[in-house]
């Protein structure tokens, strides 16, 4: 069965909606990749204070995406959030060397926490357009996610100001989703 | 139903190798070239084109002058004391952390600090400046010139009129004394951020210097004068000093840049600038802001249009009669026709400055 046949059949069985997470450190880029997803303008952004939600609509279903900011003083408040999430999107900037450890601890946390245990993540490696930037088997590998377990999990290089690699990313997310239903289905 | 699950999974395996345009990047371009760390009492200046819109970073510097006289992608400050930064235009985000006693010039998308004590900004941003877990911070209008610096402001994506210099959000508010608040309006920025002539303390060490000679700084014609910058002067959310008010527009042309210029050029000292705001405006939004002046509704469909809010005694007379002075045959300019009218459409004009950044 091709990816189509998974969607059409999700389609079929299931309320079309699904609810994502876009989590991440202050500056990582989620809004940015937020309004990319959206097909909006990029540019202009204002640093988050609060939360944005946005549905976007990829083959046929309406994904809820709720982006969080990032800020230190706002990031007790993202479990708030975590209720029935399908899917966790963590964004991190590839070129912030100085808080790589900061964002792992961050990402470790989430992973830990009960509800969102099982849930399917993506990892942006973002902002790969610039100098600096570490590449995604770098950043994967500081972030030991190849030690997860009992987690469907995937890291995409991606610049959200470019506009490339994102819609990739969502792909996975789709097929994740999908496959994922099936095989509960069977159960 | 298990055969065809298989069938997929061994197509997931092999993925086509997707090339971005990363992996095709030029590796000539060396990123030691683009950082500058540990510096200690040095002056560094990266002249005009030297950094091109790659991105930046600045660390462990101490009592250091670094100029970096270019459009850069977006950069990093962190675990710098007592020095003085000058950054032309930042595409991106400026991000300054754990920086003590410093000083900084520019102009940037967003700006960003996180646990920093006593930096002085004059700043130029396009949306809202954020601090977190920073204590006295002070913050001042964007004054610099130098040659070139506007055409990197283009290549920034940035306008010039849209600086939000004095409208900071405190993530980390005390309760019992305010985090940040304005530099004095007479500070001069020249005697604080000059170059210094004496001509020992221009020559750094080894990688940092490139492109460092104080040739390059006069023959860029470096400026701190608000009469020079390219960033108009303006009082932000400075306490008004008159009760009249004035909206003025520039609608779009060739030369709108050098009308909007030559506007304030003929109204310095007579009116105070407040702010600036360049932004495109829909008909059904130019409709509703002007309601009262539909003269103006097509000139605002050229393009984007840049609003100057001016405060002064009998503000509104003074603008028309420069606007008479100034017109050409097209219409360039519209000015409100009172100080009441003015003060309700520039709430509307900023309103809705404000909805387009809201996501
Ligand atoms: N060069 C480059 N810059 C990017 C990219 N993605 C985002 N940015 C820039 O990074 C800065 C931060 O982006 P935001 O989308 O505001 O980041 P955020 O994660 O939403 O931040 P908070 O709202 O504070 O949590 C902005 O100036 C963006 O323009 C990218 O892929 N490449
Ligand atoms: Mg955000």
């Amino acid at each position: 069965m091709g990816l189509l046949d998974l969607l059409r059949k999700l389609k079929s069985d299931q309320n079309k909606e699904l609810r994502i997470l876009l989590l991440g450190l202050d500056n990582a880029g989620k809004t940015t990749i937020l309004k990319s997803l959206a097909s909006e303008e990029v540019t202009n952004i204002t640093p988050t204070q609060g939360f944005n939600v946005k549905s976007v609509n990829s083959s046929g279903f309406k994904l809820n995406v709720w982006d969080i900011g990032g800020q230190r003083r706002i990031r007790p408040y993202w479990r708030n959030y975590f209720e029935n999430s399908d899917v966790l999107i963590y964004v991190i900037d590839s070129t912030d060397r100085k808080r790589m450890e900061e964002t792992g601890l961050e990402l470790e946390e989430l992973l830990a926490d009960e509800k969102l245990s099982g849930v399917p993540l993506l990892v942006f490696a973002n902002k790969q357009d610039l100098l600096q930037a570490a590449p995604a088997s770098e950043i994967a590998e500081g972030l030991n996610l190849q030690t997860l377990r009992g987690r469907t999990w995937q890291i995409q290089a991606c610049s959200a100001l470019k506009g490339e690699g994102v819609q990739d990313g969502l792909e996975w997310v789709m097929k994740t989703v999908a496959s994922k239903s099936k095989s509960k289905k069977k159960k | 139903m298990g055969c065809c699950r298989s069938k997929m999974k061994a197509k997931d395996k092999i993925p086509e190798k997707k090339q971005y345009s990363w992996d095709k990047r030029n590796n000539e371009i060396d990123p030691k070239n683009f950082i500058i760390d540990g510096a200690v009492d040095e002056t560094i200046i990266r002249k005009p084109g030297t950094i091109n819109g790659q991105q930046f970073v600045v660390q462990n510097c101490k009592n250091s002058k670094i100029y970096l006289l270019d459009h850069v992608a977006t950069i990093t400050v962190d675990d710098c004391t007592g020095c003085l930064f000058v950054i032309g235009a930042v595409k991106s985000s400026i991000f300054l952390r754990d920086c003590q006693d410093c000083k900084c010039i520019v102009a940037c998308q967003q700006f960003r600090t996180r646990d920093c004590q006593k930096v002085d900004v004059f700043l130029s941003c396009t949306t809202q400046p954020i601090m977190e877990s920073s204590a006295r911070m002070r913050f001042g209008c964007y004054q610099l010139a130098y040659q070139g610096l506007l055409e990197q402001f283009q290549q920034a994506m940035l306008s010039v009129y849209n600086n939000n210099w004095s409208n900071i959000h405190d993530f980390t508010p005390t309760p019992q004394s305010k985090n940040w608040k304005m530099i004095h309006e007479d500070v001069s920025l020249s005697e604080l951020f000059q170059v210094n002539s004496n001509p020992q303390s221009e020559q750094g060490n080894g990688d940092n210097t490139v492109g460092s000679t104080l040739d390059g700084v006069s023959e860029s014609k470096l400026s701190f004068k608000n009469e020079d910058s390219v960033v108009p002067l303006t009082r932000g959310a400075r306490e008004k000093r008159y009760d009249d008010s004035c909206l003025v527009v520039v609608f779009h042309s060739a030369n709108s840049f050098k009308a909007s210029k030559d506007f304030l050029e003929a109204v310095k000292d007579k009116v105070d600038l407040i702010q600036t705001k360049e932004v495109t405006l829909s008909p059904d939004e130019a409709s509703r802001i002007f309601a009262d002046s539909p003269s103006m509704w097509k000139s605002t469909q050229r393009g984007p249009v840049i609003g100057l809010e001016f405060n002064g005694d009998d503000c509104v007379k003074v603008c028309h009669d420069v606007i008479a002075k100034l017109s050409s045959e097209d219409q360039q300019y519209y000015a409100s026709k009172s100080s009441a009218a003015a003060k309700r459409v520039i709430d509307q004009l900023y309103n809705f400055c404000e909805m387009q950044m809201i996501v």
